[in-house]
């Protein structure tokens, strides 16, 4: 499976980048909770670099290679260490 | 940018608020102005929102879900929520996210029956109070 990229700078994107990680956990198996839980926890971390760091990015992909089969969700930015409020 | 538009749909006294769609954070805080506004209008003394159709609750939907609630009360009017996936309860627990001041129900049926009674409380009180003042002006005037 392929990994998906997306850019995380406009509150749009939040919502784009949870819609597409439960989008990925469903084609993966995942359970319907499982894939709530990613969600939700996407949309908090995609939030966070959105309004701290003003840009960053997601990388989803289908982790393999371990015992088990999953889903590895990177969040990445470069704002400042700590938060202006 | 799509911006959605959330229906709000006014039953008896009550406004009916459907949330059918992911929204993103221009529309929760469209939806917030809108129920006020709406309000204010209509003089709604109750607002019954459905998230039946939310498939993710996050700290910035649950904020806006409590946010509603303290200033419809401000305006007189009960807020409740009904139709929450099971699923979305489990994640709003685990992430320790609490639905401060919002009152929740099963279904859209509950939902209108709690905030009749409620309603229907506050017109009791409301009477009550028009006597006493009527009270008062006719000793004023004797």
């Amino acid at each position: 499976m392929e990994s998906k990229t997306i850019t995380l700078e406009s509150e749009h994107d939040i919502s784009i980048a949870r819609h597409e990680v439960r989008l990925l956990a469903g084609a993966l198996g995942f359970r319907s909770i499982d894939q709530t839980r990613l969600a939700t926890i996407t949309s908090e971390l995609a939030r966070n670099i959105v309004k701290y760091a003003e840009r960053g990015s997601l990388i989803a992909q289908q982790a393999t290679g371990g015992v088990r089969e999953g889903l590895r969700l990177v969040f990445e930015d470069n704002g400042p260490r700590h938060s202006r409020y | 940018m799509n911006e959605m538009r959330i229906p709000i749909l006014k039953v008896g006294r009550v406004l009916l608020v459907p949330i059918q769609v992911d929204m993103d954070d221009q529309t929760v805080m469209l939806l917030q102005e809108s129920i006020l506004t709406e309000l204010e209008r209509t003089g709604a003394r109750g607002v019954l929102i459905d998230i039946s159709m939310l498939e993710m609750v996050d700290s910035f939907i649950g904020r806006m879900l409590s946010d509603i609630a303290a200033m419809a009360r401000i305006m007189d009017a009960r807020t409740v929520v009904v139709g929450m996936q099971p699923a979305v309860a489990i994640t709003l627990v685990e992430l320790g996210l609490e639905l401060n001041g919002v009152d929740t129900v099963l279904n859209v049926d509950e939902g209108i029956k709690l905030l009749r009674c409620e309603i229907d409380v506050a017109d009791d009180e409301d009477q009550l109070s028009g006597e006493i003042i009527g009270i008062g002006e006719q000793n004023y005037h004797s």
